[in-house]
């Protein structure tokens, strides 16, 4: 909003700004997962809410990060914000032994 | 109008106080009433030690990430205002300056809303005491269905568990079962529930849950499936469910108070509504033993500690469906068809203002079995006379309603005007001897009955007569709601309401269940900084001084 500018002889005065109108920044308020995911070196995201914090919080005793190439997908998927979930389920056909139909089958993760 | 309310119930009953005055002596007033003047001061006391003992119990839990609670203040969002806004400010007459608060819109859908500001322009009264100012439709909703619907122990083995619809915590809901252990030659076994499934984390575990009584149970781990149940020394004959809202309870444990009574051991209290003619009631109740073993044992009848009239905005009984507690606060949401309340669900305090006229030097003592009351319930009120060598020639029973109507009582409870003289004489006066007096009462409004018993003496040798009174108070507690927020469109005339384990609200209707966002509006404002900051995101915020 311009501000209105009156000037009286020679001196001016600015009239006050009444009414300013924008959007919030988000600011993290620590708390007790925050204490918590220190202690595992996992910050919390810029906007995380408590909730998802506290599923990657307790994703990394399920999928540790590590070295590996499963160690390094599951640190960095986690530290970007991305939590691993099962999307496709594979069911191998089985005879009537209930042994698969191909041999020895093998799917990569 | 802004949305936001603040608290309007700031003085309770504390638990607390019963506890601390349990220290004097068994004989003493002060313990022995909860309307003494003595417990009247210790009580604004007894509230503030309560609130720092539900205070540790919630740090407590607080230190691991599992119980932790995830409604704790995780994130705010600030407006910066420019340097050339000023706020306005007033001269008080010791000539501080105060700032006034400046008006605060945001935009919700389209529409912008007035805000209110935190009660004391705190972190505590803007994000940890406020009241929900708004609710709304989430959108996401499930088809509901128990894990294991309702049915007999012995069934259990042909039933497989459903679909878990909303993850986390179960509720295991055992009713109808009386043996409690099972003994061999050398151990003794307890009723367990074992639950294997996938956690909510991705492990699979397999958890026991003791069954210690008839009741609901919550577990430890949050679910995410569940592959098997097995329940074991039980009867065959007992019913199970295992749910993930506790729909099937027939009681809560309340999480924030516990029975005190004035003479013998502390109590958990389980709460429910209770169903009047005049409308829904809330109901405290404890076993009538401390001894869970004597629970288990079969004494496991449940009485009344409090039974508290739930009102509308408009003061009138309402017809609740199904109520929630609020994790770690004294809120309670309940719902009726088309509202939903959000009440303070501690005991209300009696106003006292009215039973304040007690002769210092009484002879008498009033008593009965309970004070706190609901309507059309009978109490025997009696008397006890302190002095038998110097008996009343004849006594008078005064009865103040809370709508300040006032009559005087007859010996069968009846309600006499008071233009009738209305003296109950004392016939055996003359050979000096009292006969105590039992006086049935049932109320039929809520609020304060005040009866005042006024004992009139005649000096024998001068004959002048003088009147002492004594009074004592029944109390027939109503709250009513912090807030009333009408129900959105879709979801009016639920079923039930449940948080889930990450304290989101779902409502139950037509066998789904709807997730229902509940927001805190409400801003501080940094008057040093020019800043304000808001509990909710807003797509657009507009402040005015």
């Amino acid at each position: 909003m311009a501000n209105n500018v009156n000037f009286i002889g020679f001196s001016f005065y600015i009239n006050p700004q009444v009414e300013f109108e924008g959007v919030q920044t988000t600011q993290n308020i620590v708390n007790h997962f925050d204490l918590a995911s220190d202690l595992i070196g996992l910050p919390r995201l810029e906007g995380e809410s408590n909730i998802d914090f506290k599923k990657r919080i307790m994703d990394v005793e399920v999928h540790p990060s590590g070295g590996t190439y499963e160690g390094v997908i599951n640190g960095l998927s986690r530290d970007l914000g991305f939590l691993r979930e099962k999307t496709i389920k594979i069911e191998l056909l089985l005879n009537s032994a209930g042994e698969p139909i191909a041999s020895n089958p093998r799917v990569p993760s | 109008m802004a949305l936001g309310t603040y608290p309007s119930r700031r003085y309770a009953r504390a638990w607390m106080t019963q506890r601390i005055v349990n220290r004097a002596p068994g004989w003493s007033y002060i313990r022995k009433v909860p309307n003494s003047v003595g417990q009247q001061i210790i009580n604004p006391l007894g509230n503030y030690i309560q609130e720092t003992v539900q205070q540790l119990t919630k740090e407590r839990y607080n230190m691991f990430v599992s119980t932790a609670d995830v409604s704790e203040l995780d994130q705010l969002h600030f407006l910066d205002l420019p340097s050339t806004m000023d706020f306005d400010s007033t001269e008080n007459s010791a000539g501080e300056s105060n700032y006034t608060p400046p008006q605060v819109y945001g935009t919700i859908s389209g529409s912008e809303y007035e805000i209110t500001q935190a009660e004391k322009n705190n972190i505590e009264t803007m994000s940890y005491d406020s009241i929900a100012s708004r609710i709304e439709e989430n959108g996401t909703a499930h088809v509901y269905s128990e894990v294991i619907p309702t049915g007999t122990v012995a069934n259990l083995g042909t039933v497989s568990p459903g679909t878990i619809v909303v993850e986390g915590h179960l509720y295991i809901t055992i009713s109808g079962n009386e043996t409690w252990s099972m003994e061999s030659t050398d151990y003794i076994y307890y009723p367990k529930c074992y639950i294997t499934g996938v956690t909510r984390k991705g492990t699979e575990v397999k958890e026991a849950v003791p069954i210690r009584r008839n009741g609901t149970f919550k577990t430890i781990n949050e679910w995410n499936s569940v592959t098997s149940v097995m329940i074991s020394y039980v009867d065959e004959d007992a019913l199970i469910t295992i749910e993930t809202f506790p729909w099937a309870r027939d009681g809560l444990v309340d999480t924030q108070n516990i029975c005190v009574p004035t003479k013998g051991g502390e109590r958990p209290l389980f709460l429910r509504l209770g169903t009047q003619a005049f409308g829904s009631t809330f109901i405290s109740e404890s076993y009538t033993v401390s001894d869970l073993d004597m629970v288990r044992a079969g004494i496991d009848d449940k009485e009344i500690v409090s039974e508290i009239e739930l009102l509308d905005e408009s003061n009138l009984p309402v017809t609740i469906t199904d109520f929630a507690l609020k994790l770690n606060s004294r809120y309670l949401y309940a719902i009726d068809d088309s509202y939903l309340y959000v009440y303070d669900y501690s005991l209300p305090s009696p106003d006292m203002r009215n039973a304040s006229s007690e002769s210092p030097d009484s002879k008498f003592d009033l008593y009965a079995d309970k004070w706190l009351l609901t309507r059309g319930e009978e109490i025997i009120l009696s008397t006890r006379n302190n002095a038998i060598l110097d008996p009343p020639s004849n006594v008078r029973f005064h009865l103040l309603d809370p709508d300040g109507l006032e009559f005087y009582v007859g010996v069968d409870g009846s309600l006499w005007s008071t233009t009738v003289a209305a003296w109950i004489d004392n016939a055996t006066w003359y050979d000096g001897l009292w006969t105590e007096l039992h006086i049935p009462f049932t109320f039929s409004k809520n609020g304060e009955y005040v009866v005042t018993l006024e004992a009139q003496y005649i000096d024998q040798t001068t004959r002048v007569s003088s009147i002492l009174k004594s009074q004592f108070l029944f109390y027939l507690p109503a709250i009513t709601p912090e807030i009333q927020l009408a129900l959105p469109a879709a979801l009016t005339i639920p079923e039930a309401i449940g948080f889930d384990s990450d304290q989101q609200v779902w409502l139950k209707k037509y066998s789904s269940v709807h997730k229902l966002d509940v927001f805190h509006d409400y801003f501080i404002v940094d008057y040093q900084n020019k800043r304000v900051w808001c509990n909710e995101l807003y797509s657009k915020i507009r402040v005015t001084v």
